[in-house]
């Protein structure tokens, strides 16, 4: 039965005589009521319980609310078997509900994220370089003492976030193959320059695809693996246990996941490359007449070795994006969840812009260079 | 049967196994309406696995359990949701959402189940807080910002948000100090009167027993091997119960009660 109630004035006395049931579940209706009810300073106010069923703390709480500016214990007409209890137990406890702060809203808050993010920018790349720095100090203290390069770790990784790769990576720089053959054949078909397909797709594939689709894959894949590892073993407080046994962090996580990272990028790169030129090469012999045989003399001849170096020597840098960027944001995971998800978002977001970014300075930079 | 009435958990020829384990073997229990019983045993004799499964978190291999006179295996998911809303549980770590603040985790209930208005939600989730012994100025703390002892009081917040008349605790004192942990014993004792709570209780705190338990019930070897009150348990103890209770951390804690 929902709650209800009525009031009465007898004397000086307020009488709130209670009806129904007074639980969480049925106060919904009464709560605006009283709530309305005009505040009276100075008047005691009685509670009639005869007419009440069930009653919880959700409903000793309205009527305490009710009574709030009293100092007096409520006095109760009729009796009940657990009101009076629960009245005195929710009167211990009354104390000014605290109210959370408000969010802020509409422009301001958008300035407000605005300049948030742009301090977040600075900080994030002092941060980064920091532990850019930490790593390669870590790398060369690891790299004097062979002996302390955790081998099965490095391996393992190879295998997990590199060798596992190979099929997707593949897959992907083929098809990345066809298309640009296919709009090569297309567009300079316009101009009657369709052989030059041959070229494009060497080109393209040699110096940009191969290492960029590579790259973008293994921040999607990888890199955010690492982070969701690493930060996990940080909630669970693995990582303060590796320090508190006298382990070094950045040398049992960090430096095995840039190594293996180290090896596998230049690999898999080459692989992305091969996969696109076949796929190339089928689209240039099926649409274009041109044999295997034929595009494979071409891109000997037109296609200089200069610019697969062009292409490879990006693969170490990447590498190095991708196992920081993890790694860091793993270490940088706080001991909530809701944290561990935001900092895989911003991980995978950062590698792949600082991917593009870097291939974008190295385009630059070769063409300044004539390379 | 009229005494059925005072009966809110039911145990009847429980069976658990686990692979060639077998936790429960033919277990019995009744928990009476308005009692706080403790439930004992070595470490890996299922008392955790008991609780998970009269709350319906796990399956047992075999026998039946009934709730509020209700066998839940055999009920519609409404009205199990029925149920599961008379009760409360506390896990062992707590299990508080670290996303939300501790008022926002005792909100959730109610923002899940019931249409309350949400400036009484807030008054509500505050009121239950205080009285699990948190001030208002850790209301708006998250999870990640307080100790062990404030986590398990927030928790026991959120287990009492919509009143339930059946709480569950496993193991609420576990890696609290002692007087953190003689504090929480007290305040739910002092909870469990006022608000009239029958209370399942699994712990290793003999203090705990001692302090806050009607009735205590050992299992040992997949069955109840005990149930009654500490001193009974203790007149015809024997075996690994006499160990438990006259070991010299049993006596210490029993013999501070006695005096």
């Amino acid at each position: 039965m929902q709650a209800a109630f009525d009031i009465r004035e007898e004397g000086q006395e307020t009488i709130l005589a209670l009806r129904g049931d007074w639980t969480v579940w049925t106060i919904a209706g009464v709560d605006a009521l009283l709530r309305a009810l005009p505040r009276k300073e100075g008047r005691a106010l009685t509670v009639d319980v005869t007419g009440l069923g069930r009653m919880d703390v959700a409903g000793a709480w309205l009527v305490e609310r009710t009574a709030r500016h009293d100092d007096a214990p409520l006095t109760l007409i009729g009796t009940h078997d657990a009101a009076g209890r629960l009245f005195s137990a929710v009167r211990a406890s009354n104390r000014e509900t605290p109210q959370p702060q408000e969010p802020l809203r509409g422009v301001i808050a958008v300035f407000d994220r605005l300049g948030r993010s742009v301090a977040d920018l600075r900080r994030e790349a002092l941060l980064t370089l920091e532990f850019l720095g930490h790593t390669l100090v870590t790398l060369g203290r690891v790299i004097a003492q062979p002996r302390r390069i955790r081998w099965v770790s490095v391996v393992s990784v190879m295998e997990q976030a590199g060798l596992n790769a190979l099929p997707i990576i593949m897959m992907l720089s083929f098809f990345i193959g066809v298309v640009v053959a296919f709009l090569g054949s297309r567009i300079l078909g316009d101009f009657g320059a369709s052989v030059f397909t041959v070229e494009l797709v060497g080109f393209s594939m040699l110096r940009e695809f191969g290492i960029v689709i590579t790259a973008v894959l293994l921040a999607g894949r990888t890199d955010s693996a690492f982070t969701a590892q690493i930060g996990a073993m940080k909630m669970r407080q693995e990582i303060d246990a590796m320090r508190a046994l006298g382990i070094n962090p950045m040398e049992a996580i960090v430096v095995p996941r840039l190594i293996a990272m180290l090896v596998m990028t230049p690999i898999l790169t080459f692989a992305a490359i091969i996969a696109g030129l076949l796929g190339g090469l089928l689209v240039c012999w099926a649409a274009l007449g041109v044999s295997p045989v034929m595009f494979v003399t071409r891109i000997q001849e037109a296609v200089p070795a200069q610019h697969f170096w062009a292409g490879m020597v990006k693969a170490p840098v990447m590498a190095v994006v991708l196992a920081l960027v993890g790694c860091r944001h793993g270490l940088e995971t706080g001991t909530d969840v809701t944290s561990l998800g935001k900092r895989v978002t911003s991980s995978v977001v950062q590698a792949i812009f600082l991917v593009i970014v870097i291939d974008a300075l190295f385009a630059i930079w070769f063409l300044e260079m004539d390379w | 049967m009229s005494g059925d009435d005072d009966i809110l958990i039911r145990v009847r020829g429980l069976v658990t196994r686990f692979g060639a384990q077998t936790v429960h073997d033919g277990l019995d229990l009744d928990v009476r309406r308005g009692e706080i019983l403790g439930v004992v045993g070595p470490s890996g004799c299922g008392k955790s696995v008991l609780l998970r499964e009269i709350v319906g978190l796990d399956e047992a291999t075999d026998g039946e359990i009934e709730v509020f006179g209700k066998n839940l295996a055999a009920l519609s998911r409404e009205e199990r949701e029925g149920v599961e809303m008379r009760w409360g549980v506390m896990f062992q770590q707590g299990a508080l959402f670290s996303s939300l603040t501790l008022r926002e985790n005792v909100e959730a209930p109610f923002r899940e189940h019931t249409d309350l208005p949400p400036e009484l939600v807030g008054e509500l989730a505050s009121l239950k807080l205080v009285m699990a012994g948190l001030e208002t100025s850790d209301h708006f703390k998250t999870p990640g910002q307080i100790s062990g002892g404030m986590s398990k009081r927030a928790a026991l917040a959120r287990a009492l948000a919509l009143d339930p008349e059946l709480l569950f605790l496993d193991e609420p004192t576990a890696g609290l100090d002692p007087v953190t942990a003689g504090r929480f014993d007290a305040l739910l004792r002092e909870l469990a009167d006022a608000l009239n709570l029958t209370v399942f209780l699994v712990t290793h705190d003999l203090d705990t027993l001692a302090a806050v338990c009607d009735r205590i019930c050992v299992l040992y070897g997949g069955k109840v091997a005990a149930i009654g009150t500490l001193a009974e348990i203790k007149q015809n103890a024997s075996g690994w119960i006499a160990d438990y209770f006259s070991g010299p951390r049993g006596r210490a804690a029993l013999d501070t009660k006695g005096r």
